[in-house]
């Protein structure tokens, strides 16, 4: 068996896969497949872009470069081969040699890919002792040298830092100097710069070309976001569902995809300019003079209840986190909720999900009711009327519930159906969310995330409800899956007429949704109107501020110069 | 932190003064006092009358609450009914017989919990943790004078290992307590550790198949340093204020066990108390044990912000 550091052929491939097929046994006892035959072959100095959808088992491919599956997945047939060696069939002292040293890692989710109870740099000075060669004192020199390279300021102190004392842009920035550590051959890079400000941004892309082009270094490349794919890969794979759809040169790929869905994926990207998403049909927008859906008048909410502390001494009671707010829902209108974190967005949501009980003012339903305050004073029909969706669908679904259980409540309760009926409804509710019959037996971790909310979506569909509370629903998900849940929510709309409360931090994305938007600061609604109106003339300068703040994902459009230093954007306070 | 030290401590004081008042009203409202216990059945006219104005029973409630509360703050719970003894001294022998086997089950019992705990989660669903997770359960559920009971029958009546019950005054020097305290300590133990091993091991298995995890792997990290520097001590953060209840309940409520076994402790103390209506006894004893409950899970709050980077930061980087 060849190691590692023995010398290879130039024409060699780094990273060979053959005909590999992955999948898992469903609880049916049928085998699913998450890739299906796919072959990737990686030379030295080769950047190769792999796009495509949550779910579409990039991520899985690329981690199976380096001879590892996710708990329950399996290597139903083909080989991979890096430098030579077969990674699946390397014991463990061998792979254990490889990961992370010639073959290195940029994590998803660098935020929760550090460890938290280990600070920066001894998770640093880990990879150079276990890679690197270098002796022992010489590891955090190293170490700094390393955080400096991907521009993180002042690297001396991150390196005392604990992972959460970082920004999500920080802490991308310290996965890919431990990947650099290793002074690896092949670097396998899963959506590296997704938490990252644009001008940063382009700053790793440029940082890991150059690398890759001076160290004659491999890249395979994970991102929904061709736009990334394009600056820094020659050769492209697009991947749906578990195959290859669309392969080439990048300049064809892009200027002539030869498949649809590849189409659709450069079409898929809101922006801040563009109004509204094709599918978002002018037809949805109501007219003023129809009933109202519901009411909302001088809406006051508090989160904080009084500290027991507090109260025995008598302390003032804390300001509550809605003031007085009024607004109204047409049926089948969408209102965007917008405003920095803590303005208050998601706490009007809650009150109108029945969780929190308002200090005052109502809420009157469209037959001239009033709203009950509380979840469990409202009747059946109320209940059903208005359903929420969460931001976080990790945490919405139960782990233990398999799609077809978490579908089936709603329509139980608020349908009475059973048997057969019942699962011809959970099948079509999953039809409407484009996933299919073979997802009724999953349980949520055999789901990636877009197709983790799209469940959380049917489920709250099922109940056909009137008004549907979308909190963040699409912050969790990356750009591609953002696209495809907010066109899935429009497509939603069109058909079947319901009304949104779409609460968003992100102001392209509750424009290209929204008919209209309300701005909220400090708890109160400063600004509310059509949506081009809002974004086009705001009336409000803390709108124009929040607009002014917004960084379009474009290089052309004026983006801040590049400093050397990181941005102010992504700086931990 | 230094803020948020104060106010935990202000509010565990807080909790204690609240308990010293329900302890003492509860006291109050049962029939009869100090002096019907003491004088028996010639509590009546006269000699009761003496009794009560000579220990100052006759004052209002108040004035006693507070009498009592101010003493009992400078370690004074005045004299037992019975005796005529300083309660702060037969309190103390026991109270430091209770300490002795809580540390000495705790010394037993926590790493024992750890290393099943791990074991299990490391191998979740392989043979060896279907057998400790059935064991703990079986420990979990098996009562403790069930469990007692048998361990004497075993090792003290069949084998003759080890004496069967402790005969040792309360008052005497630690060392004469072995081998005697083995057995309880035992008992005692097989339930702690089996809590505590519950918590490390779904915490262990929540922790192993985190991203972090996944991150260490893919680094070339091996697996005794993903284990023993990765995963152990985020998985140990949530052990820590089971450990703590474990404590408590050891310090208060392992009445039954020091029954069987006849250790003079703080739980057959308060037995002995109540069946003899030691009234100021049963108060004092209550009172500490609540304190006891209170400064433990302040220790487990403040050990927890410690040892988890996330809250020690809040507190002291702003």
């Amino acid at each position: 068996m060849p190691h590692s550091d023995q010398a290879y052929d130039k024409d060699v491939p780094v990273i060979d896969m053959r005909d590999i097929s992955i999948g898992f046994t469903a609880r049916a006892g049928s085998v699913i497949h998450v890739l299906k035959n796919i072959n990737l072959t990686v030379r030295r100095g080769e950047s190769i872009g792999l796009v495509g959808e949550s779910g579409s088992g990039k991520s899985t491919l690329a981690l199976a470069a380096m001879g590892y599956l996710k708990h329950g997945l399996q290597l139903l047939s083909g080989q991979v081969t890096f430098q030579g060696q077969d990674m699946f069939s390397l014991d463990t002292k061998e792979l254990v040699a490889i990961r992370g040293g010639k073959l290195g890692l940029v994590p998803q989710n660098s935020g929760q890919s550090l460890t938290p109870t280990l600070r920066i740099g001894r998770q640093l000075e880990e990879a150079l002792r276990l890679h690197s060669g270098l002796p022992q004192e010489e590891h955090r020199a190293r170490a700094i040298d390393l955080l400096d390279q991907v521009r993180l300021p002042d690297p001396g102190a991150i390196i005392t830092r604990f992972p959460h004392e970082l920004s999500g842009g920080q802490q991308q920035r310290v996965a890919i100097a431990m990947a650099l550590a290793g002074d690896p051959d092949a670097l396998l890079l899963d959506e590296p710069t997704t938490g990252l400000d644009v001008t940063t941004q382009i700053y790793i892309l440029d940082l890991l070309s150059e690398l890759a082009q001076r160290r004659n270094m491999a890249m395979v490349y994970v991102s929904h976001d061709l736009g990334v794919i394009a600056r820094v890969c020659k050769r492209v794979l697009v991947m749906l569902r578990g195959e290859v759809v669309n392969e080439g040169t990048v300049e064809t790929v892009l200027t002539n995809p030869d498949n649809d869905y590849t189409q659709q994926l450069l079409d898929a990207i809101p922006r801040l300019d563009g109004p509204r998403m094709p599918s978002a049909l002018d037809g949805a927008l109501s007219d003023a003079s129809e009933p109202r859906l519901l009411t909302v008048s001088n809406l006051s909410l508090s989160h904080a209840r009084p500290a027991l502390l507090d109260r025995v001494m008598g302390r003032p009671a804390p300001r509550n986190t809605v003031e007085c707010v009024d607004f109204a829902i047409r049926p089948g209108e969408t209102l965007g909720l917008v405003g920095e974190s803590g303005s208050g967005k998601s706490t009007i949501l809650k009150s109108l999900a029945g969780l929190l009980p308002p200090v005052s003012g109502s809420v009157v339903l469209a037959d001239g009711t009033k709203l009950p305050p509380r979840v469990r004073s409202r009747g059946p029909n109320q209940l059903r009327q208005i359903q929420l969706i969460f931001q976080n669908p990790d945490e919405s679904l139960n782990p233990r519930h398999t799609v077809a259980q978490s579908l089936a409540q709603p329509l139980m309760l608020y349908k009475g159906m059973k048997g057969g009926a019942l699962r011809r409804r959970s099948i079509e509710m999953l039809e409407q969310v484009r996933l299919g019959e073979s997802y009724l037996e999953r349980l949520p971790r055999q789901l990636s995330g877009g197709e983790k909310q799209r469940v959380a979506i049917a489920r709250a569909f099922a109940a056909d409800p009137d008004l549907v509370l979308c909190d963040e629903i699409t912050s969790a998900l990356d750009v591609s899956v953002q696209a495809a849940v907010m066109d899935l929510m429009a497509d939603l709309r069109t058909r079947l007429g319901t009304a949104y409360i779409f609460v968003s931090h992100d102001l392209a994305v509750v424009r290209s949704l929204s008919d209209r938007v309300a701005v909220l600061r400090h708890g109160q609604i400063c600004e509310i109107g059509e949506t081009d109106d809002v974004y086009d003339a705001p009336s409000h300068p803390y709108t124009r501020m929040l607009l002014d703040a917004v960084l379009e994902p474009r290089p052309d459009k004026g983006s801040p110069a590049l400093n050397r230093r990181g941005t102010s954007s992504d700086q931990c306070s | 932190m230094l803020r948020m030290f104060l106010r935990r401590t202000l509010l565990g004081l807080a909790t204690v003064a609240i308990v010293s008042v329900i302890i003492f009203a509860g006291i109050e409202l049962l029939p009869g006092d100090a002096c019907t216990a003491f004088l028996e059945r010639e509590a009546k006219g006269q000699v009761l009358e003496n009794c009560r104005e000579e220990l100052g029973l006759n004052r209002p409630a108040l004035t006693r609450y507070l009498e009592w509360a101010g003493n009992a703050m400078r370690g004074d719970f005045g004299m037992s009914a019975n005796g005529q003894e300083s309660i702060a001294g037969l309190v103390g022998a026991r109270l430091g017989n209770s300490l002795l086997l809580a540390v000495c089950a705790l010394m037993i019992g926590v790493p024992l919990a750890i290393i099943l705990g791990l074991f299990a989660g490391l191998r979740r669903d392989r043979p060896i943790d279907l057998i400790i997770s059935t064991g703990a359960i079986f420990a979990m559920t098996i009562p403790e004078f069930v469990s007692a009971t048998v361990l004497i029958l075993v090792f003290s009546a069949w084998l003759g290992w080890l004496p069967g019950i402790v005969l040792t005054a309360a008052e005497a020097p630690v060392r004469e307590f072995f081998p005697e305290i083995l057995l309880p300590m035992i008992v005692l133990s097989m339930v702690m550790t089996a809590h505590i091993l519950r918590m490390v091991r779904s915490s262990v298995i929540e922790v192993m198949n985190s991203d972090y995890i996944q991150m260490a792997t893919l680094k070339g990290v091996g697996y005794g340093r993903i284990v023993f520097l990765h995963a152990l001590p985020n998985a140990l953060l949530p052990a820590i204020n089971v450990v703590a209840l474990t404590i408590a309940w050891l310090l208060g409520g392992v009445v039954v066990v020091e029954v069987v076994f006849n250790f003079p402790g703080m739980g057959r103390m308060m037995i002995d108390a109540i069946s003899d209506r030691d009234l100021p006894v049963v108060q004092a004893l209550a009172l500490i044990i609540a304190s006891a409950y209170v400064l433990v899970n302040l220790s487990a709050d403040l050990l927890t912000m410690f040892a988890n980077p996330r809250l020690r930061t809040l507190y002291t980087r702003g």
